[in-house]
């Protein structure tokens, strides 16, 4: 008798419960909170700092890497 | 580490989270953001954490909030940008707290959740005019999350 192949070990289906976004109800009504002042002004903050302390190009070259696909 | 979490709920787009903290203030509505900073490339965001003023109607983090269910609240946070990420697996998440102290809340977080999200994640933390790998014993000043591949 042919020996048969484990679909998910348990490893991979630890991984996939660690990864797995969880059930999440959506709120149709809720506002465009991204867009309240107080977060844009974070957002603006954020980007301030990072042209002040630029990442490092190891760092960059990842976030291009990504942007090439 | 399983620590107790409230329930949350997502914008139909889910870059933005709200959640009620209950506790001896009464009850709060905690938004969390995922806002797009389009400037450092397609999939950069910027976490952010404000409190529902409901009575100006706006977000803010002058709330005075002392629930006393500041690790729920955190852990909640965690598990938002879980659900964040497997929505935008992509995703580039930059961290700094408002205050010191919360920067150093979200440090102490992210210290105690490293293996979890270092699955996920490459983490960077900004510290002494620098970027460098992230390691739990030293206090940074803001973070980045970088998604593994």
């Amino acid at each position: 008798m042919p020996a048969t192949k484990k679909k998910n070990s348990s490893k991979e289906r630890i991984r996939l419960i660690s990864v797995r976004p969880p059930r999440t109800r959506i709120d149709k009504n809720m506002p465009d909170f991204n867009k309240d002042p107080f977060f844009v002004k974070k957002a603006e903050e954020a980007s301030a700092f990072l042209r002040e302390h630029p990442l490092p190009e190891e760092i960059l070259e990842k976030i291009r890497g990504k942007r090439k696909k | 580490m399983n620590i107790e979490k409230y329930e949350y709920v997502s914008k139909t787009n889910h870059q933005a989270f709200s959640f009620i903290s209950s506790g001896p203030n009464g009850l709060i509505k905690k938004i969390v953001s995922f806002r797009e900073m389009k400037e450092w490339g397609k999939h950069f965001y910027n976490l952010g954490l404000g409190d529902w003023d409901e009575a100006k109607q706006i977000v803010n983090d002058q709330v005075t909030c002392n629930n006393g269910d500041r690790e729920k609240v955190l852990a909640t946070v965690a598990a938002i940008t879980l659900t964040f990420s497997g929505h935008f697996p992509e995703a580039f998440i930059y961290i700094k707290g408002s205050t010191k102290s919360r920067t150093r809340l979200y440090q102490m977080r992210i210290a105690g959740y490293y293996i979890q999200i270092g699955k996920i994640y490459e983490v960077y933390g900004f510290r002494n005019e620098r970027w460098e790998e992230f390691r739990p014993e030293i206090n940074f000043e803001s973070f980045l999350l970088l998604p593994r591949k």
